[in-house]
This record gives structure tokens, C-alpha cells and sequence, in this order.
């Protein structure tokens, strides 16, 4: 499908640099001295639990909030204090906010409109806008005419249809069903591979950011804790917390001496980085697929089945290893053979590169 | 022997009670409206259209129809547009004084058409504080800008919380919307606030119409020679001894209302519809450049003085001894009004709450009838509990002069014609608040009630009426302030000896006692501000206001 009308690449698209970014409400502190670097093109997801600051963090990129202190660079410009009217960003809100009394052509319109865009170019561009988003034949309907997923579908179109410089999406698909949003998350992603436009999502929904980001910017509590690809987040997370908010993890607390550490009986090796951290308490992280079960091998940690689901895919065991009664560890194999019994003593095998140590 | 079948099939039982309200409704409510139409189709004994021909034909009967709708008109015009600025000033921006414009627009609740009227001439007078005294112009007000203006007042309370009803279910991500595609304050205001406010706008203009057509008080008072139907019916009535015209007045503007109000329920049915989710978003404010600010600041500011004035007016003329000449502070109006006006004080009291404790509960009743029995002709039932709504208020009362002066029903001249009048007048009201709680109430608790033994009649006095109770006192309060401030419909059913506060007020008037009629009228504005304090005191601001709103728009509920 050529888009090329309503968004061109690259030249249109550029990169959002937040620097020092502070903002409070009241006595409360929203954001923190956060700042980030979003790349011309790249689609990037602030993930974060409610209350963490995102929906703030995209409101304030795009104008409709101001900020306390801090900067905005759109590309080369510092757009800190322009109105939002002047950003040239397009939003879609959480609730989609389409117009009620307009009907979906003249909600796509509008921005062009206020443009003073001539009628002339005005109509293909709205056409085209609703083709991308696979609304052809919808323009004179009323929106609430429309289901979930169409007015989602609406919004995008009508914040896509102003060619904006980059395209802002808060929460876009929490009012939608399940089913819906796996669809029209891959529909984002198509439009927004299509078009290359820079993307910032914001979203509390750890699997829709893991499948739809190039990057994800894990916020906690007003400030960016990591930034990267799905892949490094999940696994070399660099704090304690983005380990936990992301995927399942055991923690286990550990002690350890000069340069190495001992988990259920067995001896590892400080990570380099760790050497000097012994007076500390220090936890150690481990996902719960990246322990492998045996049936029995002699020098390897025993465990305790305590219980264990199933969850099609895979089976889930919560696992108590010996000597440590109150510990309860979870572990996830694949493609089981047999399921094993409540109660039954196995070993458990886990390599040391699948170990992440945090400092309590 | 076997009776047809439907007999067998119909539950007897469900019908005794919407029977008893229906014979009642049909007594009290259509049967007045019937009078009233056969009065005016009767000329000199006989039947025909000749006084309604006569409206149309004879040019200073024909002026009156022309100048109550030009009026009409006019007050539901400018009244919505200051409600809008008002409701947006308060809501929208970030003016100052906001709770003061709140507040005194609130203010037109307690005070009746006619002591604002009163309050009006001590202002604008031919010895009024600011034409003559102030500006030491003398000025005649008695026409129809004086009436526009006075009711522009009452009815801008009404304007601003119809208003105020839809600019807070707008969603304030749709106005963030519109600012984020390029669209400046004003745009975002003109092309999305204001579109958004279309059903209150309609809502107001009709409804302010309707009780501007029937409003009583203040062109008596102010009109001098400008008179509308209402007024009309009761000069004719009264001055001419014509009750066959009084009739066909009253009959054109009962025409008049229910086209407005079948208008009403159209447009409240297209705009319940398209209403917008509304996700309770934080509201934002409209930042508009300063000369909008300006207007619509001064505009606020004027509104407000002038209710004050108004207020302070009447106080004034109270407890000085002459107001405009001598400023002495004196309680003489007062003692006298105490004195004289007991029985009136007394008489409306009794009235007032025996009105608002019938209402409440046969509202209630009337309610749990409609909305949780069986039975065929529960919309002719609903019907006419709403039609009062629509009634005004001299209609209803040369309704009842001509249906209960003779046998079986006489009752032309007793107190009791004066409290079935009260309490029919609020009947909408107590059906609609009566709903309004029983849809709130989770129906499986009856049921749960039903399904351990108890009957209809234990579950509505052992569940419901519990349940209802704070809901409850509010209709009364409720109906009890607007009982209070009634003249239009009682004024032809009172006979000398029953004395009401709102009759009194009018005697003295007329008698040339304006301290009294002052003091009088501070009694009447103190007794609604008790009801209205306790209404607030009851629930918090917020929902006063939406509960009003509710009552104001008739909502199918």
C-alpha cells in the first residue's frame, strides 16, 4: 500500500529528546529528572505501572501539560515552550476522544482544517488516511456508531492524517478486548513500520510493549530505570525492579563472600562487577524457564515439588529446595514428558549466566 | 357461568392501586383541562370557536398572544446566553470570583418572580435607588424591557444549571484533542464546546420559553401596559368578569407550552443518544485571549451585582422606614407583617409542608406503580403525572375554579382546593425524584425481600421506603420551596379569608404597603433559603445541582 501521501519517511519523521524532564501536581512528584532519547523512526514504548509517570511524560511531549523544569528538543528544535497547537504531533488518547457530534470524515478533517488546508487537497487526504486504516466507505458514519476497534482505528487516522513529526499514543488499546488488541496491535505496528514514523506508546501492558517496541523505557516513579530492546529488558534487566515488572522471576537472597556466592548449596562466581559488594545483602534473580529440572544427579541442589500447574504450553512448578522450608522458587518447563508428583524430590540445574545478582 | 377471558388473565390485583391514581389523575389533572376547553368553546351559552376567533381577529387580544411569545422569545434568548457564559466563566476558565457567580446564581431559586419584580421597582422606580437617587433620572419601567430583564434573572439560574448539566459530562480529552490537531482556544471552543453544549442549549431555550410564556408575577407587576396571555386571563377574570376569555387565554398558552415541551422531549430523546462516553477526564480549562475574558467577566460581574442589588433591595425596604426617602432603621414592617401576616405565615407553612410531605411520598408511590407493576396503561399513567410540568400556572388555576364550583366536587373557596392545586403543580416533580431513586436501587434486594416471604406491600414500606428516605426529603424540601413561592396558580382559588404569604405579598402591593409587602417578602425569601439550605446540608453541592438538573429536564428516568 503506498502511505506515502500521508506521512513521507524519514524526512518527516524525526527524534524526541526529553532532558531533565520535572513536573509535579501539587506536592506530589510526577517525573523525576527523567529524560530520554527517542530515535528518528524507532517505536518505542514507555512501560511503566500506573501511577508511574508515563501518561505525564506523553502529555507533556505533547504539549498539554507544562512542565516545571526541563527540556524538549523535536529533532533540532526546542519545542519546551511551544503550544501544543504549534507541535504538529498527533495524539491518540486513551479513550480515543473522537468528536461525538462530528461524523468520522469530518473527525479526520479537522486537523486539516484548522490547517486551512484547500478542500481540493483536503479530501483525498482524509480518503487516503481512512484507507490506511482500513476504514474506506466509514467516512459518513456517526462514531458512536462505530465498535471499540473502529473508533481506535478512527483516532489513528485522524492524528496520522496531519503528517506529524512523530505520533503519540496513550494507553491506545486498554478499552478494547483482548482478541481486538492483539489485532489492532499489529495493526499499529504495520501502519507505523509503513509510514516510519517515530512512535512513542505508552502502555502498562508488558507483553503488548515486548511484542510491539523496538525499544521499550521501563519508568518507575518519574524517571526512565532502563531503556532498550525487548530482548535486553527481559533479559539483563539492570535493576531489581525492571526484573520483577517484566516477566516472571524468582528472587532469592544469597550471601556471598570475596568473589563468590553460594545458591542452594552450590558455588558461583562473582560477576566481576559484584567483586566488593559482600557486607551488602544481595538478592539473586532467575526466570523461571532458565531452571532445568533433572530427575536426579547427585551433586546438584535437591527440591521439593510443592505444587504444579498447567498452563498449556508449559508446566509451572513451585518448588521448595531442600533445607529451606519457607523458600518457594517457581521453574517452567516446556514440552513435558510426564508431569511430575506433588511431594517428589528432584534436582534442579541452573547456569550461571542465567544469574542475575541485585543488591537488596 | 364463564366471564370472557381476558377477565381470568388479568392480575385484579395489579390494578387496584394504578386505579386508585389513575381515577385521581384523571379528576384532578384532565378533567380541569377539560373544563377550561369547554369554557372557551362556549360563547354565550353555546358552543364555538368564536373566542378563539376573536384572539386572532381583535387587534389588543391578538397584541397579547404576539407580545407573551415576542417576550417568551426574547428572556429564553438572552437568559440561555448568559447561562452559557456564565456556566463556561465558572467551569471553563480560570477567572476569579467563581463561587460568588455560582452562588448568585443560585440565588433566583429563593427568590420568586414577583418579589424580584418588587425588589425591582425599589431600584429602578420612579423613586428607585439607582435611577432616581443615583442617577436622578425618572424613568417609567412599567413595560415589557422591565419584564424581559426581571425574568432574564429568574430564569439565567435555570439557563446555568441546564448548562452547567452538560459542560461537565464533556470530556476534556476531546478539547485536548482538537488543541493537539492545531485548533487555537477560541477554535477549540466554537468547533467543540460549543457543539458539545447543543442539547443543554435546546433544553434551555425550550424550557425557559415555557415558563417564560407562563410566568404570572412579574408582568403583573412590571408590565404596565404590556400584559401576556397569563396575565390577560387574570385581568380578564377578575377585571372584565370574561372567564370565557380568561379560559381561551389560558387554552392558547397551554397550546403554546405543549408544543414547546413535545419539542423538549424530542430533542431530549435525539440527544440522549449521541451523549459522548464520558470517562471523568480532569476538566481543563479554555485559556481564551482577554478581550473574550473581558466580556465574559463583565459579563458575570454584572449579573452577579444585579442579583445582589436585588437582594439587598428588599432587605433595605424591609427594615428602613421608607425606602428611596427616609433610611431610619426600623423593625415597624416587620412587627407588622409578623402581626398581620401570621395567619398568611402560618397558612403557608402548613400549606408548604403538607404539600411537600404528599408529594414525596405519593410520589414514591406513583413511581414504584410505574416502574416495578404489571398492568396496561402505565404510559397514560406517566402521562399525565408529567402533563402539571407543561400546565402553567393560571391554567391550572381557572381549571380548577371551573371544574370544582358546583356539585359533587365543591370545593371552589376551601383550603383544600388550594393543596390539591400544590401538590398536583408538583407532581412531576415527585414522580421523577420517585424514579430516580427506585432505578438506583439494586433490584435484587426486593427480590431477595420477595424471596423470603414478604409481600408487595412489606417489601415497599420494610425495604424501599427506607432506602429512599434521604432521597425523599429532598422532594419535600424541594416541593416545599416552590409551594412557597406559588401565586400564580392559587391567586384566582383563594377567597378572602384564606391568607397565604405569597397572596399577602400581593395585597400589600396593591394596597401601596411596600415595607410590608417587603418584610413579608423577607420572610418568604428566609423560608426558601431554609428549604434550599437544607437540601445542600442533605447532599453535597455537586449533587444538588445534578439533582435539580434532572428534576428541571424531565428526564426519562
Amino acid at each position: 500500500m503506498d502511505s506515502e501521501s500521508i506521512a513521507t519517511k524519514a524526512d518527516v519523521a524525526t527524534g524526541i529528546n526529553l532532558i531533565d524532564i520535572e513536573k509535579s501536581f501539587g506536592k506530589t512528584r510526577v517525573l523525576n529528572k527523567l529524560s530520554l532519547d527517542i530515535f528518528q523512526g524507532e517505536l518505542c514504548c514507555l512501560l511503566g505501572p500506573s501511577g508511574c509517570g508515563k501518561t505525564t511524560a506523553l502529555k507533556i511531549i505533547d504539549g498539554l501539560l507544562e512542565l516545571d523544569s526541563g527540556q524538549i528538543f523535536l529533532g533540532q528544535t526546542d519545542i519546551t515552550n511551544t503550544p501544543t497547537q504549534k507541535r504538529n504531533l498527533g495524539m491518540v488518547f486513551q479513550n480515543y476522544a473522537l468528536f461525538p457530534q462530528l461524523d468520522v470524515y469530518e473527525n479526520v478533517a479537522y486537523g486539516l482544517r484548522r490547517r486551512n488546508i484547500p478542500e481540493s487537497q483536503l479530501k483525498p487526504r482524509a480518503v487516503k488516511a481512512l484507507e490506511t486504516v482500513q476504514l474506506s466507505g466509514y467516512e459518513r458514519r456517526q462514531v458512536h456508531e462505530l465498535s471499540g476497534g473502529q473508533q481506535q482505528r478512527v483516532a489513528l487516522a485522524r492524528a496520522l492524517v496531519i503528517e506529524p513529526r512523530a505520533l503519540l499514543l496513550d494507553e491506545p488499546l486498554s478499552s478494547l478486548d483482548a482478541r481486538l488488541r492483539t489485532d489492532m496491535r499489529q495493526e499499529i505496528k504495520r501502519i507505523q513500520r509503513e509510514l516510519g514514523i517515530t512512535t512513542i506508546y505508552v502502555t502498562h501492558d508488558q507483553e503488548e510493549a515486548m511484542s510491539i517496541s523496538d525499544r521499550i523505557a521501563v519508568i518507575n516513579q518519574g524517571t526512565v530505570e532502563q531503556i532498550g530492546t525487548p530482548k535486553e529488558i527481559y533479559e539483563n534487566p539492570s535493576s531489581q525492579f525492571v526484573a520483577d515488572f517484566i516477566g516472571r522471576i524468582n528472587f532469592i537472597p544469597v550471601e556471598c563472600n570475596e568473589s563468590t556466592f553460594s545458591l542452594f548449596g552450590r558455588k558461583y562466581d562473582l560477576p566481576n562487577d559484584m567483586c566488593g559488594f559482600k557486607d551488602y545483602d544481595m538478592v539473586c534473580a532467575v526466570r523461571p524457564e532458565r531452571i532445568r529440572i533433572l530427575k536426579s544427579a547427585d551433586n546438584l541442589p535437591k527440591v521439593v515439588v510443592r505444587d504444579s500447574f498447567f498452563i498449556g504450553a508449559a508446566v509451572r512448578y513451585k518448588l521448595t529446595p531442600a533445607g529451606h522450608t519457607n523458600l518457594e522458587i517457581e521453574a517452567e518447563t516446556y514440552i513435558p514428558d510426564e508431569l511430575l508428583e506433588n511431594g517428589q524430590e528432584i534436582s534442579i540445574d541452573i547456569d550461571k549466566n542465567d544469574l542475575k545478582l541485585f543488591r537488596a | 357461568m364463564r366471564l370472557p377471558n381476558f377477565i381470568y388473565t388479568l392480575r385484579w390485583q395489579n390494578y387496584l392501586l394504578p386505579g386508585m391514581f389513575f381515577l385521581l389523575l384523571v379528576v384532578f389533572i384532565v378533567y380541569p383541562i377539560f373544563s377550561v376547553f369547554q369554557n372557551s368553546l362556549t360563547v354565550s351559552g353555546e358552543f364555538g370557536l368564536g373566542n378563539y376567533v376573536r384572539i386572532f381577529t381583535q387587534p389588543n387580544f391578538f397584541k397579547i398572544l404576539w407580545q407573551s411569545s415576542l417576550v417568551a422569545l426574547l428572556v429564553a434568548a438572552l437568559s440561555t446566553v448568559l447561562g452559557v457564559i456564565i456556566a463556561v466563566a465558572v467551569l471553563k476558565t480560570s477567572l476569579p470570583f467563581q463561587r460568588i457567580f455560582s452562588f448568585a446564581t443560585a440565588v433566583p431559586l429563593i427568590v420568586p418572580g414577583f418579589v424580584a419584580s418588587l425588589a425591582y421597582i425599589f431600584l429602578f422606580g420612579r423613586n428607585g435607588l439607582i435611577t432616581y437617587h443615583l442617577l436622578d433620572l425618572n424613568l417609567n419601567i412599567y413595560n415589557w424591557p422591565s419584564v424581559v430583564i426581571v425574568q432574564c434573572l429568574d430564569f439565567t439560574a435555570m439557563a446555568f444549571l441546564l448548562i452547567m448539566a452538560v459542560l461537565t459530562t464533556i470530556d476534556s480529552q476531546v478539547e485536548d484533542s482538537a488543541r493537539n490537531l492545531g485548533a487555537s482556544e477560541w477554535q477549540v471552543f466554537k468547533t467543540v464546546t460549543l457543539p458539545l453544549l447543543k442539547p443543554g442549549i435546546i433544553a434551555a431555550l425550550i424550557l425557559i420559553f415555557m415558563r417564560s410564556m407562563a410566568a404570572f408575577g412579574t408582568v403583573i407587576f412590571l408590565g404596565g401596559p404590556c400584559s401576556t396571555l397569563a396575565s390577560a386571563s387574570y385581568t380578564q377574570l377578575i377585571g372584565a368578569y370574561n372567564i370565557e376569555m380568561a379560559a381561551t387565554f389560558n387554552a392558547v398558552l397551554l397550546l403554546i407550552c405543549l408544543v414547546a415541551f413535545w419539542f423538549f422531549l424530542r430533542a431530549q430523546a435525539t440527544s440522549n443518544r449521541i451523549r459522548s462516553s464520558f470517562t471523568g477526564a480532569a476538566r481543563k480549562n479554555i485559556d481564551f485571549s482577554w478581550p473574550v475574558k473581558t466580556i465574559i467577566f463583565s459579563v458575570c460581574i454584572i449579573f452577579t451585582l444585579f442579583v445582589f442589588m436585588i437582594l439587598v433591595s428588599v432587605f433595605l425596604a424591609a427594615f428602613t422606614r421608607y425606602i428611596g426617602a427616609d433610611y431610619t432603621l426600623t423593625f415597624d414592617h416587620m412587627a407588622r407583617a409578623l402581626k398581620r401576616g401570621s395567619s398568611g405565615i402560618l397558612n403557608t407553612l402548613v400549606f408548604a409542608s403538607g404539600t411537600a410531605l404528599a408529594v414525596s411520598l405519593a410520589g414514591m408511590v406513583l413511581a414504584y406503580i410505574i416502574t416495578r407493576i404489571d398492568f396496561k396503561g402505565k404510559g397514560l399513567l406517566d402521562l399525565m403525572a408529567t402533563m402539571p410540568f407543561a400546565i402553567p400556572g393560571t391554567f391550572i388555576g381557572i381549571g380548577y375554579i371551573l371544574a370544582f364550583n358546583q356539585p359533587p366536587l365543591l370545593l371552589t373557596g376551601t383550603w383544600v382546593i388550594v393543596m390539591v392545586v400544590t401538590i398536583i403543580r408538583q407532581a412531576p416533580l415527585g414522580l421523577r425524584s420517585g424514579a430516580a431513586v427506585l432505578s438506583q436501587q439494586d433490584r435484587s434486594v426486593e427480590d431477595a425481600s420477595s424471596s423470603l416471604g414478604a409481600g408487595k406491600i412489606t417489601t415497599f414500606f420494610r425495604i424501599i421506603l427506607p432506602m429512599a428516605r434521604p432521597a425523599m426529603l429532598v422532594t419535600a424540601l424541594y416541593a416545599f420551596v416552590s409551594t412557597v413561592q406559588t401565586l400564580g396558580a392559587i391567586i384566582f382559588l383563594i377567597n378572602p379569608g384564606t391568607k397565604l404569604l405569597s397572596i399577602d405579598v400581593f395585597e400589600a402591593v396593591y394596597k401601596g404597603e411596600i415595607g410590608t409587602a417587603a418584610a413579608l417578602s423577607v420572610i418568604m425569601l428566609l423560608l426558601s433559603a431554609a428549604g434550599m439550605l437544607g437540601i445542600y446540608l442533605i447532599q453535597q453541592r455537586r449533587k444538588t445541582a445534578r439533582w435539580i438538573q434532572r428534576v428541571l429536564l424531565q428526564r426519562p428516568m
